[in-house]
């Protein structure tokens, strides 16, 4: 649909709007980005970086007690003072 | 009618019967037409020759309605301006003036007005009628006139010379009205109408064809009454003042030639010549004067220079600079701008008072549409909404507005570029910080700020629509040392019911000897890290369910070959000694803390398997461990979520440690008893958590453990914050500073809020980002989150 302007009165000139800079063009992508991601990450309810998986075979989870005795236990000093 | 002229005796002819004045083409006498004759009522002066497109009996429209220019006068404004007056004559018998001053057109019809005032004052609101309602309009200038000079047949007594008060009004939407106060005799009458394009006239026809609005400019060449020097009048029958470049003398161009009216003391030097042409909004504009004018701040007289343009059809416009900033100044119709109590706004735009002083003329050159002299003061105001910026300079009788558009150097060169003499022209270099200069950061700011304040929203959406749903909580006692445990193959809670003629290791007594015999050679500290790994995986792929028989005869090859090679370095239990019981501790890492009717007893050697817990798709898990009675002591803690349906295993880690003590008195503590880890969202399914935990001390440590899903995660909200926290305090410092710097130049105000505000929002955002950053990285230390 063709749209018309209404012609503005003699003596009655437009104010100008400042021009957008180039630093804000920038930042509105920037801002875009942060926000957007953020966004992204707290409605997927995702964590970054992904866990260690694993995969217990089936063989041992046919088992009795399989994964019980399977070597997904962690190794190592974790801690102390 | 037609009859002969009372002074000459030459015919004329009076065409409208409602007309009054017909000025005799011979003489130029003004005759009267009355009931029963004609007299004289003076002689009108000849006509100054002003450039218009606008003829004596040139035929126009007016919307649907066509009329013609019967007519028309010369008017002298107090202050020495001349402008022009038709009168048309409409199809349907009405009369329109349409006034002619400065470029400008105004289309005005009389308007009956029984409570009309005598008087009225500049700035004053008034309530005006227009065809059939009211119009509320400003007073721009309240003055008076005389005719000097007419042609044609005119709707009204002109009297030669005559002077007659008015004011002109307008709404700043376009309508325009004119009081005429007439003289004591007469109730003043008002005319009401349009500010008008005379392109939208379409004018035809007339004593010669107008020519188009749009012509380049043509000068006229005079020479000067002093020196004989050469005076070009660029816009003539628009000025009334001309400066000769020759000997500086100020001359009145109002009468069509040139009149001495004196010697100016400074000659001006404009920085861009005079013919100049540029290309601005209005079009292509030339500069025809310049003034160097001074501002009345703080008892100092600042100085700044205005280049008048001008082209035919446009009019008047300005250029104005000051400390190398420039503005193109654009004039505008004075009920336009609504004042308020402090400021002003325009075009639904706010302006906020900037500046209030007195201006005076210090140097002028080249030619102005008004009687400009040395010494000229008005009072102005200046009110920013960069880039742009109100002017208003008020005198005892007229209100002038402008609009003023900042213009950056290269905008003024590019304006400039067509001309010849670009090449030379001396724009400058801007210094400080101008009234109306756009500060690029603001709007950066303004953009980060926006941004922060949805970042806050969106989490504050998130953490209430966080459902936190409690899965799975229990107190489980898990512990043993940092020793054996970690490479302890974990026991069943509860031992495997053997099925399809599988057994468990720990039900076969050659498994067990060969499980405490490993056990002491993981504490053994005489053979190396890659020793210790051979005999680990010796263990674990040994020690798994199988049938009685292979596990029975794989632990005890395994015993023995551990016995025949490390017997020598380490002290390893032998048959007889397990088989009296005295190796049973060895390497248990079992605790012996008792746990309360709450809690649930782990098995010894620290590994703790939950029932199935059925975890939801599409929605995090978080794991929560509390240890309330670590004191002095870590604890870390393995945890496995096992999908019982693909065997999927996703491991996290969480690690506590708090320690407190008493040094020269003073209690101190440092650490958490608290940690959280949190896995993404995993496929729907039930699931099996398991626990593996070590710490510093033998015992069992009961811990509470908390499963819960859809939980809001402050941490990744509180980088975001601190990520647009960053360019926001940048951009904000520089946005105030600029501010600040702007406004310093100001008389009447200070920086507005905005910036100061948006430079708390920055500190406060800042502030709110660190603490959770600082939250966030807390729980890190004493969690293993991701």
């Amino acid at each position: 649909m063709a749209t018309t302007t209404e012609p503005r009165p003699p003596d009655r000139p437009a104010v100008p709007r400042a021009k957008r800079p180039v630093v804000a063009t920038i930042l509105i992508v920037f801002s875009t980005l942060v926000v957007g991601s953020y966004g992204a990450l707290a409605y997927s309810q995702r964590e970054l970086g992904e866990p260690d998986r694993e995969e217990v075979p089936k063989s041992v989870r046919a088992s009795p007690g399989g994964y019980r005795s399977y070597h997904f236990w962690h190794s190592g000093y974790h801690g102390g003072k | 009618m037609r009859t002969t002229c009372p002074n000459c005796g030459a015919p004329i002819e009076f065409r409208y019967d409602d007309s009054f004045v017909r000025v005799c083409a011979s003489c130029n006498h003004a005759v009267l037409r009355t009931d029963r004759s004609v007299e004289s009522l003076g002689r009108v002066a000849d006509l100054v020759p002003i450039e218009s497109p606008l003829k004596l009996f040139a035929e126009g429209h007016h919307g649907s309605t066509s009329f013609l220019l019967v007519g028309m006068a010369q008017i002298r404004h107090e202050a020495g301006g001349l402008w022009q007056e038709w009168y048309a004559k409409l199809d349907g018998g009405q009369w329109g003036w349409l006034a002619e001053a400065q470029g400008r057109y105004y289309l005005t019809f009389e308007e009956p007005w029984l409570a009309a005032p005598n008087d009225v004052a500049v700035g004053q609101r008034i309530e005006i009628p227009f065809r059939g309602t009211t119009r509320s309009m400003t007073v721009g200038e309240v003055t008076s006139a005389s005719y000097v000079g007419a042609r044609g047949e005119l709707p009204f007594r002109l009297v030669p010379n005559e002077t007659f008060r008015y004011a002109d009004l307008s709404d700043g939407q376009g309508t325009f009205a004119t009081i005429d106060f007439g003289d004591e005799d007469t109730p003043p009458k008002l005319y009401v109408g349009q500010q008008v394009n005379v392109a939208d006239l379409h004018l035809t026809g007339g004593e010669v064809e107008p020519p188009s609005p749009r012509d380049e400019i043509k000068s006229q060449r005079l020479a000067c009454p002093s020196c004989n020097g050469p005076v070009d009048l660029r816009a003539p029958g628009e000025s009334l003042r001309a400066v000769c470049a020759y000997c500086n003398t100020l001359l009145d161009t109002s009468s069509g030639s040139l009149a001495i009216l004196g010697k100016l003391a400074h000659k001006a030097q404009p920085r861009i010549p005079l013919g100049t042409t540029g290309v601005f909004s209005d079009g292509k504009l030339t500069v025809i004067g310049y003034v160097q004018r001074s501002a009345l701040v703080e008892g100092e007289w600042w100085a700044f220079d205005e280049y008048l343009l001008y082209a035919p059809g446009t009019g008047f416009r300005w250029l104005v600079e000051s400390d190398g900033h420039w503005s193109y100044i654009q004039p505008i119709a004075t009920g336009a701008v609504e004042v308020t109590v402090k400021d002003v706004s325009y075009d639904g735009v706010k302006f906020t008072h900037y500046q209030q002083s007195q201006l005076r003329v210090d140097q002028v050159f080249g030619e102005f549409y008004w009687q400009v002299q040395e010494n000229e003061i008005v009072e102005g105001d200046d009110y920013i909404a960069p880039p742009a910026m109100i002017s208003r300079e008020t005198t005892k009788s007229e209100i002038n507005d402008s609009l003023g558009t900042y213009m950056t150097v290269r905008e003024v060169e590019r304006a400039f570029a067509d001309d010849p003499n670009a090449a030379k022209l001396q724009i400058g270099t801007p210094v400080g910080i101008a009234p109306n200069q756009p500060d690029a950061w603001s709007a950066a700011s303004a953009v980060v700020s926006l941004a922060f304040m949805a970042l806050i929203v969106l989490g504050l959406v998130f953490a209430m629509a966080a459902r936190d749903e409690q899965k799975f909580n229990k107190t489980v006692s898990l512990g043993g040392g940092p020793g054996p445990s970690t490479t302890t193959a974990p026991l069943g809670a509860t031992p495997p019911t053997p099925e399809l003629g599988l057994a468990d290791p720990g039900s076969i007594p050659e498994c067990v000897e060969f499980k405490k015999v490993y056990e002491a050679t993981v504490a053994c500290d005489r053979i190396g890290t890659t020793t210790h790994d051979a005999y680990r995986q010796m263990y674990e792929v040994t020690y798994i369910a199988s049938d009685r028989d292979t596990l029975a005869a794989g632990c005890k090859t395994s015993t023995d070959m551990m016995h025949q090679a490390l017997d020598s370095a380490c002290q390893l239990p032998t048959h007889e000694q397990l088989a009296a019981g005295s190796g049973s501790e060895a390497g248990s890492g079992s605790g012996s803390g008792s746990a309360d009717a709450e809690v649930t007893t782990a098995p010894p050697d620290s590994v703790f398997f939950s029932d199935p817990i059925q975890i939801d798709g599409g929605r995090n898990i978080e794991l929560k461990f509390e240890a309330s009675g670590l004191s002095n002591d870590w604890v870390y803690i393995a945890a496995d979520l096992v999908n019982e349906t693909t065997g999927t295993v996703t491991t996290g880690e969480a690690n506590m440690e708090y320690y407190s003590g008493v040094d020269d008195g003073d209690a101190w503590s440092e650490g958490t008893r608290e940690s959280k880890t949190v896995f993404g969202p995993q496929p729907e399914g039930k699931y099996v958590l398991r626990l593996e935990a070590q710490h510093g001390s033998s015992g069992l440590m009961p811990i509470e453990v908390t499963l819960k899903q859809g939980v809001f995660r402050g941490r990744w909200l509180a980088w975001a914050m601190l990520v647009l926290a960053v360019p926001l305090f940048f951009v904000g410092l520089i946005s105030y500073f600029h501010e600040k710097k702007r406004w310093e130049n100001s008389n009447v105000g200070k920086a507005p809020i905005t910036p100061v505000a948006l430079m708390i929002l920055a500190f406060v955002g800042v502030f709110i980002a660190i603490g959770f950053i600082l939250k966030a990285l807390a729980e890190s230390s004493s969690g293993n989150d991701d």
